[in-house]
């Protein structure tokens, strides 16, 4: 948690761009690969049951090319946020919704609230603003997204 | 102030349909709170903040029963988000569907 405080909650090793992925299950399965390499999961086959399991009950395209797959797990240590930003849109769910950028946020199971998941709350609530998801995707390198993604979890809620 | 409460597993993905209808009514003058929630917290908030609309996301909708018992002992009208709606992140249409609630809810006490 500590790490997480200093170092923001999304830095550019967080972030993946340019990602020749065809389908979502390899989008996924990037950033699983990610979380591991960032010591954010530990078993990364469990971790993906779990992610899945979330995926079957649906709701996590978000519009606007936005995706945002997430879970709670059992096999995540610490609360974590990856970006995936594809080459090509890819076909997120059975309604055919198209997707170009992918928030995955991952929290242990029993944390629900612990001070990353605060912070990744208030990025969500800053991208219900259509313009802010834009930007986003307008943006093409890994430290602009990271610090649009930094104001974005930093923005003061008004109440 | 009406405060119109959105739950789900985390309250992150509804945060985002929250914000937009916090936008919406802002656009429209309406004096509204719209926030989201882990349905995990849905006693702690009740107490807390005593909120006048729990809507709670498609996502959850199994939990409705479950919610509906939980609020047992208070006064508030409970509702599942609309699943095309969610899908689209329509905020105008979830609102528009809150206030009814509310207003029907009100209608039902009296």
């Amino acid at each position: 948690m500590g790490n997480m405080k200093n170092k923001g909650l999304i830095t550019e090793d967080n972030i993946l761009i340019d990602c020749n992925v065809s389908s979502k299950e390899e989008a996924i399965d990037k950033l699983a690969e990610l979380l591991v390499e960032l010591g954010a999961v530990s078993d990364k086959p469990g971790f993906l049951k779990d992610i899945y399991e979330r995926e079957s009950r649906g709701f996590t395209f978000a519009g606007d090319y936005l995706a945002i797959p997430h879970g709670w797990s059992k096999h995540v240590v610490r609360t974590a946020a990856v970006v995936l930003k594809t080459k090509d849109s890819i076909v997120w769910d059975e309604k055919g919704n198209l997707v170009k950028l992918i928030i995955m946020f991952v929290i242990p199971e029993g944390d629900e609230m612990g001070q990353g998941l605060k912070m990744i709350g208030q990025l969500f609530s800053s991208l219900g603003d259509v313009e802010a998801v834009k930007k986003l995707l307008d943006a093409d390198t890994k430290k602009e997204i990271a610090r649009l993604i930094c104001n974005y979890a930093h923005t003061k809620s008004k109440f | 102030m009406k405060k119109i409460y959105l739950f789900c597993d985390q309250g992150m993905s509804t945060s985002m349909l929250a914000k937009r209808m916090q936008d919406i009514g802002e656009k429209h003058n309406l004096p509204l709170e719209v926030k989201a929630h882990s349905i995990k917290t849905l006693e702690k908030i009740m107490e807390e903040k005593n909120p006048d609309c729990i809507l709670l996301g498609p996502q959850v909708s199994h939990l409705f029963d479950d919610t509906k018992k939980r609020l047992e002992n208070y006064n508030v009208p409970v509702g599942v988000i609309d699943s095309a709606d969610y899908g689209m992140m329509d905020g105008e249409r979830v609102l528009k569907k809150a206030i009814l609630l509310m207003k029907n809810h009100k209608k039902r006490g009296e």
